[in-house]
């Protein structure tokens, strides 16, 4: 545990500035937003600029991890430690995940403030599910896709600082990296469109009967839309759980094995 | 500072040669402690080996002695430490007499030398 | 201690290191001394674990090394302390959550001795600072192995003398194998065991100091000097 706090409050130090200038760019957004409003007196404007905010926080912790990995590939001589590349990994993933719910949360409720001022706001909230549902599906679903995108990161950048020792290599590590990319989100995709696959996530589908956000994520992308009636299908939940494992550990077998000073 | 040594004699060597003449000049006396093995390296910016080396070559002289547990002591054996003066002077004449021989000089020559040398300077 | 047995690493078209094997015993202090670019940095990193092999086995203690060998070896690196918002204090907090055998109350005696305030920032301190704070964080842990890398490069004569003094003061010269890479002899000399010669990815020499001063009556500056015009 000392071992992890170490790594943990080592994590939020460095970034501190980075977390920093993410609040005063969402601070920025809201200005702007505002303004707009005012200027074409168009409500929706703010709305709609709080929304994409919040949305966009899809992206959080993955730039968080590019900005905090690229601080340590400068030397690489964090790896100079005497403890499990996981745990390396998955302090990084929690000092950026607390930065995350707190740029989220402060997000969220400029959020709901919005559309609560939005012309027409009541069918949102008036339809199945009510508000709270509603909040706590659209949250879960950005939290769960800027954690999957976070580990896609780590096994890039992984992938990427491999690379970067190795003879003939070195010198096409971007279109390597760029390459594994297309294969593995073209694997992803023929196997979701397997008849096996679509029965496999028709397995213990929840019907939320809500008007809601889809989680949609790709292999290496996840996107977010309002869809009416969303569903949550435990097993594809459990598909993306052991994806999501295995991605990290593969990320971890790089930092371990091939990723040199 | 750190000390500079010669090169052509071992260093170990060069600082035995040090103590000893801290000895015969009487700044250390006969029963007092040397520095421990750590700090004498640290002061003179040696590898704690060689003086450890050092150490050992000037018991072997019997010019020190270790108590277990206390240290390294100058030896209170006056005899031991009469002979070290005897020697360092031998030393020093050895390579005097053996530069003066290599430029040709006879042992009357030396020693009219030196007593030139000596009226010399008192005359300055 | 260390065991390198018959190591190539290949960058490229240039070879890191050419078939070494060497030993290293425990409670010596080794030179690894050469021009720049000449595998010296490569040698460290590898002890270290952080760089591996492309053929050969490295062994610490045994063990065939991996990076978290680290467990057993502290490692100086040349490069500079880049984490920028910290102060020396969090630096020494961090070190001391990450290794096991990280001596806190040797931390303020080091501190005292290198003079280094502990609430500065890195980036406040002067370069002769961050390299004194670089051996402070190396030396403060009981290692069986310490690697330096150029702990010297750049430093002014004052900050020089502090480092070999305070690697005299720490270093456990009874069990500790230390390997300094530099390619300035002159300041350390005094303070080698032996000295391995370093030149395009080979170890051309190796001379244990003392009995090359006693044998052939020479300084190693003035061997390294007959050693590398070859």
């Amino acid at each position: 545990m000392k071992v992890f706090k170490g790594l943990f409050y080592k994590e939020l130090k460095l970034t501190k500035n980075w977390f920093m200038v993410g609040i005063a760019l969402l601070i920025l957004g809201i200005i702007v937003g505002l303004g707009l409003t005012k200027y074409f007196n168009e409500p929706n404007i703010f709305a709609a600029i709080t929304v994409m905010i919040l949305v966009g926080h899809g992206l959080y912790l993955p730039a968080y991890l590019l900005t905090s990995l690229n601080i340590e590939g400068q030397t690489q001589l964090w790896l100079h430690n005497p403890n499990r590349g996981a745990v390396l990994f998955l302090a990084k993933l929690a000092a950026g995940f607390v930065l995350y719910a707190v740029s989220f949360f402060m997000a969220l409720v400029v959020a709901l403030w919005g559309l609560s001022h939005a012309v027409n706001a009541e069918s949102l909230f008036s339809l199945t599910g009510g508000p709270a549902l509603n909040i706590t599906l659209i949250g879960l679903g950005i939290t769960l896709g800027t954690i999957f995108l976070g580990v896609w990161v780590l096994f890039y950048w992984s992938l990427f600082h491999s690379l970067k020792k190795v003879p003939f290599l070195r010198s096409i590590r971007w279109p390597i990296v760029i390459g594994t990319w297309l294969l593995l989100t073209a694997i992803g995709n023929y196997v979701s469109n397997l008849p096996m696959y679509q029965k496999l996530k028709n397995i213990g589908v929840i019907k939320l009967n809500a008007y809601s956000i889809e989680f949609k994520a790709g292999k290496t992308s996840a996107s977010a839309g309002f869809v009416d009636n969303a569903e949550l299908s435990i097993m594809n939940g459990i598909i993306y759980t052991v994806i999501i494992f295995a991605v990290f550990y593969a990320a971890v077998w790089l930092l371990e094995r091939k990723v040199e000073v | 500072m750190v000390e500079e040594f010669q090169a052509s004699k071992p260093i170990y060597m060069q600082i035995a040669d040090k103590i000893n003449q801290q000895i015969i000049r009487g700044e250390l006396l006969p029963g007092n402690k040397l520095p421990s093995v750590r700090e004498m390296a640290v002061k003179s910016g040696v590898n704690p080996n060689t003086i450890q080396r050092t150490y050992s070559e000037l018991e072997r002289m019997e010019i020190v002695e270790t108590r277990r547990g206390q240290g390294t002591f100058v030896t209170e054996n006056e005899g031991m430490l009469h002979q070290l003066k005897l020697r360092m002077q031998m030393d020093i004449i050895e390579s005097f007499v053996k530069n003066m021989k290599e430029l040709g000089l006879t042992e009357e020559d030396m020693v009219s030398g030196l007593k030139r040398y000596f009226i010399g300077k008192r005359e300055i | 201690m260390i065991e390198f047995k018959n190591i190539s690493k290949k960058y490229g078209r240039d070879s890191g290191l050419d078939d070494v094997s060497f030993a290293l015993d425990k409670g010596k202090i080794y030179g690894l001394i050469g021009p720049n670019g000449s595998g010296k940095s490569t040698t460290l990193k590898m002890i270290a674990g952080l760089v591996r092999p492309t053929k050969g086995t490295v062994l610490v203690r045994g063990k065939a090394v991996d990076r978290r060998i680290a467990k057993d070896v502290a490692y100086l690196s040349e490069l500079d302390m880049f984490y920028q918002p910290f102060t020396v204090k969090d630096m020494i907090d961090f070190y001391a959550s990450q290794f096991e055998d990280f001596r806190i109350d040797r931390v303020n005696e080091l501190l005292a001795f290198m003079k280094l305030d502990p609430d500065k920032k890195l980036k406040q301190l002067s370069k002769g600072n961050r390299g004194r704070l670089k051996l402070v964080l190396a030396l403060a842990r009981e290692t069986s192995v310490l690697l330096l890398d150029e702990p010297f490069s750049g430093l002014d004569p004052m900050v020089r003398d502090s480092i070999v003094k305070g690697l005299l003061s720490y270093i456990d010269f009874e069990n500790q194998t230390v390997v300094i890479a530099t390619h300035e002899i002159d300041e350390i000399e005094p303070l080698l065991d032996e000295v391995l010669a370093i030149k395009d990815g080979k170890v051309i020499d190796r001379q244990n100091v003392e009995e090359l001063r006693e044998t052939k009556g020479l300084s190693i500056i003035q061997w390294m000097k007959m050693t590398f015009k070859e």
